[in-house]
Formats: structure tokens, C-alpha cells, sequence
């Protein structure tokens, strides 16, 4: 009967990178205040974090800001980060796209964390599930036509709205809004494949 | 959902912050009311998500750690009502290192603290869990233990009438014994060599009043070796005939509505 219990409490007090421990697991740890499953939720998705940011501002002290504050907010508010097995990696990608986005742009931050709301995803879920699956969605990428991948690449990495696409590049605003929809499509379905 | 106001054209756009204010508006009105939309833009950033994703990974620099975890590290002693900031000038120096290193000191002390409580209300987080699971586990075998014991006050009351129902003399017949006490309210049923029931199918056990209509005890399913046993715990106080087993719809019948299997007389 009191095994269960028990097998938390020492998990709480053996190191927090072991391997195997979920997301879930962490995040609720960390809600407990727990620096060590805080560490490991650090060293597992920072890198994630830190490139996305990167790519997008292209300044590396200025990613080195990004990646402090979406962790610093996971450390003050984890009820926010969604541990969901599958979500997190995936949703610390999208925060970190959002959050140097509105850099860009000097703006402040556009929404609630806990808005941005993904669905679970098998495929994204551990780490080798992941790769493959990102894989995927990178040979999908490259095998885009050229004007879709330069519509998405534009708004989703440089921040540029429609309209800022379309005058740049001299086509009307639906034609673009196709692109960019067409490509994510073509992501999706390497993620489906 | 393509069809109504919002294209999934829109809504990818919308995912990635490219919109004008007027049509961000415009679509964040309409995802408050449309369940599909809402659920083809978690989709459509899942999506976006794996774009993201490609980015080749780089490492942070090891200062970005530390600088993260001394912030935190901070955050926490302040928490705790610790370090207060010291005051400006106007002490000695051998003062000022006195009250530095006290503070220094208070900090640790603050931290290991801080780090002690956290573990200590961990523990009793669990302690509560495993003490929550004993006390429903000594709640359910106080009700068995009572079950038990009226069970045993039952059976051993000179008041209890034992009815053997059957339906022939064989001894592969169906047959069962109904234990009412009008007195203690309770009504236990035994049975064995109860043929098996269709699907939603149930025996029903009916009290037989001196007057009146039936009165349903319960209904029962018997093992794959056709044995029941039922415990009315709460069985109405009549003077009974008899008791009558039916088949019935599994969920009781207000009233029989089939010939008894077995009934029986309580003796004159």
C-alpha cells in the first residue's frame, strides 16, 4: 500500500537529469519548487529554445535574453507550461518563435502563455521520435516550390506579416496566404507520414 | 470549417502573429465561439511547431545556466523574507564587512532553509497521500466488518426465519435460502445451481407480504457456477409468506413480469 508514495520521495531526492523522467513529471516537480527537475528541464529544451530564438534575431545575446525569460517565466509560473506528454518541446519552440518575434517587432509579448494551446503529438514526443519526425518535416521543407518556402520562411522566422510579403514580393495578399498555407500542409503531412 | 467566416488560410496567419489588429480582432471573437477552429489552430501550431523544430540546434553558453540559476536562486531567499538590501554608506568599513558577511551568512542560511522546506513539504504531500489511502482502506473494512457482524447477528437471532426455495427434489436443481429478519430489516439471499441468464438478465428477489403486491428485495447474477448471494441490508419490515426468485430485466422490475424460478412459504 504505501510503496507509491514512498518511490516519489525518493525520486525526489535522486538527481532530476536521470534519464526517462517525463515532462510531466519535471513540470509538476518544478511546481513543488524543485531546482533540480528544474535543471533538467533546462538542459533538456535549452538548446531548443536558444536556436529558435536565435534564428530568428540572429544576435546571440539578445537569444541568450529570450531563452532566460521563457525560463524564468517557467520557473515563476510552471502551471503554464503545458508537460503533456509530446507538448513541451514542441510548445517551447513556439514560445521562443513568438517571443523573439515580438522582439523584433518591440513588442510586448502578444499573448497569455497558456493560450497557446498545441495538440499532443506522438511523434514529437521523445527525443528519437522527434528527430525522425523532424526529419521529416525538414526533407518536406526542402522539397517545397521555392516561392512557398520563401512566404514561410518570411513570416514565420523573420516576422513578416502577409501584407509585408506580398508588397516585397509584388503578388497579391491571397496568393500569399495559399503559400503559406499550402506549405504548412505539406509539413503537416510529413508529420502524419 | 473552411466554409464559414475564418479560412484556414486565416488561421495560420493568425498562429503566426502576421495579421492586421482589425483581423486579429475579427478571428479572436470568432475562435471564442467555433470549437473546430479552435481545434485546427492548436493543429496548425503544432505544425508550425515542427517547423520551428528544424532549426539547427545550437548550445546556449554555459553563463546562460548560471546567470538563470542565480536569478532563481535569488528569487527564492527574497521569498523567504531573507537578505533585505543593505543600507547606503554611512558606516565604517569593519561595520559594513560585519553586516555584508551577516548578511552573507543569513542569505545560506535562508537558501538551505528555503531548500529544506521545499523538501519537507514534499514529504508531507505524500505522508497525506499514503495517510488519505489508510483511511479509506480502514473505512472499507469498518463496512465489512459491520456487514459481517449483522450478518452474524442475523443469523444467530431466534426471530430469523430460514426459507428453502426450490424447484424439485434433485440436486442439481436451482435452489436458495432467504434469511429475513423483519426486526433488523435485513434480508440475505443464497442460492446455487441458478441457470444462467441471457445478456441484461437478472434474478430478481421478491418479498411476498401477508398483503399487497410484491415487494422487490434486489436483483442478483449468479457465478459461472450458478451460486449468488445477496445481502439486503435494508429490506422492508413486513410480515412475510413467502419469497419468490423471478427473471427480469437487469436494472429490477417495479413488478414481477415472469413466473418465479423459485418460490417459497414461510412455514405456519
Amino acid at each position: 500500500m504505501a510503496t507509491a508514495p514512498n518511490s516519489d520521495l525518493q525520486d525526489s531526492r535522486s538527481g532530476a537529469g536521470r534519464s526517462g523522467e517525463s515532462d510531466y513529471r519535471l513540470v509538476t516537480r518544478i511546481v513543488h519548487r524543485d531546482e533540480g527537475a528544474f535543471g533538467a528541464i533546462y538542459d533538456r529544451y535549452s538548446r531548443v529554445v536558444y536556436s529558435v530564438a536565435l534564428r530568428v534575431v540572429r544576435d546571440a545575446g539578445i537569444a541568450e535574453d529570450i531563452l532566460h525569460d521563457i525560463f524564468l517565466n517557467l520557473w515563476r509560473s510552471p502551471q503554464q507550461f503545458d508537460g503533456a506528454r509530446g507538448k513541451l518541446a514542441p510548445w517551447l519552440a513556439v514560445i521562443a518563435r513568438h517571443r523573439a518575434i515580438d522582439w523584433i517587432r518591440k513588442q510586448h509579448p502578444q499573448e497569455d502563455l497558456s493560450e497557446v494551446q498545441l495538440v499532443a503529438d506522438e511523434d514529437l514526443a521523445g527525443e528519437v521520435e522527434r528527430k525522425s519526425a523532424i526529419e521529416r518535416v525538414r526533407v518536406a521543407l526542402n522539397a517545397l516550390p521555392e516561392k512557398q518556402r520563401v512566404a514561410l520562411e518570411l513570416a514565420f522566422f523573420q516576422g513578416l506579416t502577409h501584407a509585408d510579403i506580398a508588397a516585397r514580393a509584388g503578388e497579391p495578399l491571397g496568393t500569399i496566404k495559399t503559400r503559406i498555407r499550402s506549405a504548412l500542409l505539406s509539413v503537416r503531412r510529413a508529420l502524419e507520414r | 470549417m473552411n466554409t464559414h467566416e475564418v479560412s484556414a488560410d486565416d488561421l495560420a496567419l493568425f498562429a503566426m502573429h502576421s495579421l492586421e489588429p482589425a483581423d486579429v480582432s475579427r478571428i479572436s471573437g470568432h475562435l471564442g465561439a467555433c470549437i473546430s477552429c479552435r481545434t485546427e489552430l492548436q493543429r496548425i501550431r503544432t505544425d508550425l511547431a515542427a517547423v520551428a523544430l528544424t532549426t539547427p540546434e545550437v548550445a546556449p553558453p554555459p553563463r546562460a545556466r548560471e546567470r538563470l540559476f542565480a536569478e532563481i536562486g535569488e528569487e527564492s531567499i527574497h521569498q523567504l523574507g531573507g537578505s533585505p538590501k543593505p543600507a547606503a554608506a554611512a558606516h565604517p568599513r569593519w561595520w559594513a564587512a560585519t553586516t555584508y558577511t551577516g548578511a552573507l551568512m543569513l542569505a545560506i542560511a535562508a537558501g538551505l532553509l528555503w531548500t529544506e522546506n521545499a523538501r519537507l513539504r514534499f514529504q508531507l504531500t505524500a505522508l497525506r497521500q499514503v495517510l488519505h489511502q489508510e483511511q479509506t482502506q480502514h473505512q472499507q473494512e469498518q463496512a465489512a466488518l459491520e456487514n459481517a457482524s449483522h450478518v452474524l447477528a442475523m443469523l444467530n437471532s431466534r426471530s430469523t426465519m430460514r426459507v428453502r426455495m426450490a424447484a424439485g427434489p434433485a440436486k442439481r436443481e436451482p435452489q436458495a435460502e432467504a434469511i429475513y429478519s423483519r426486526e433488523q430489516g435485513r434480508l440475505l439471499l443464497m442460492a446455487s445451481n441458478l441457470r444462467s441468464l441471457p445478456a441484461h438478465k437478472a434474478y430478481q428477489l421478491w418479498i411476498l407480504p401477508m398483503q399487497g403486491a410484491p415487494i422487490s428485495a434486489g436483483v442478483l447474477k449468479p457465478d459461472a457456477k450458478g451460486s449468488a448471494m445477496m445481502m439486503c441490508p435494508q429490506a422492508p419490515a413486513v410480515e412475510a409468506k413467502g419469497f419468490a426468485l423471478t427473471v427480469e430485466p437487469e436494472e429490477g422490475s417495479p413488478a414481477p413480469t415472469s413466473s418465479p424460478v423459485l418460490v417459497g412459504e414461510v412455514p405456519s
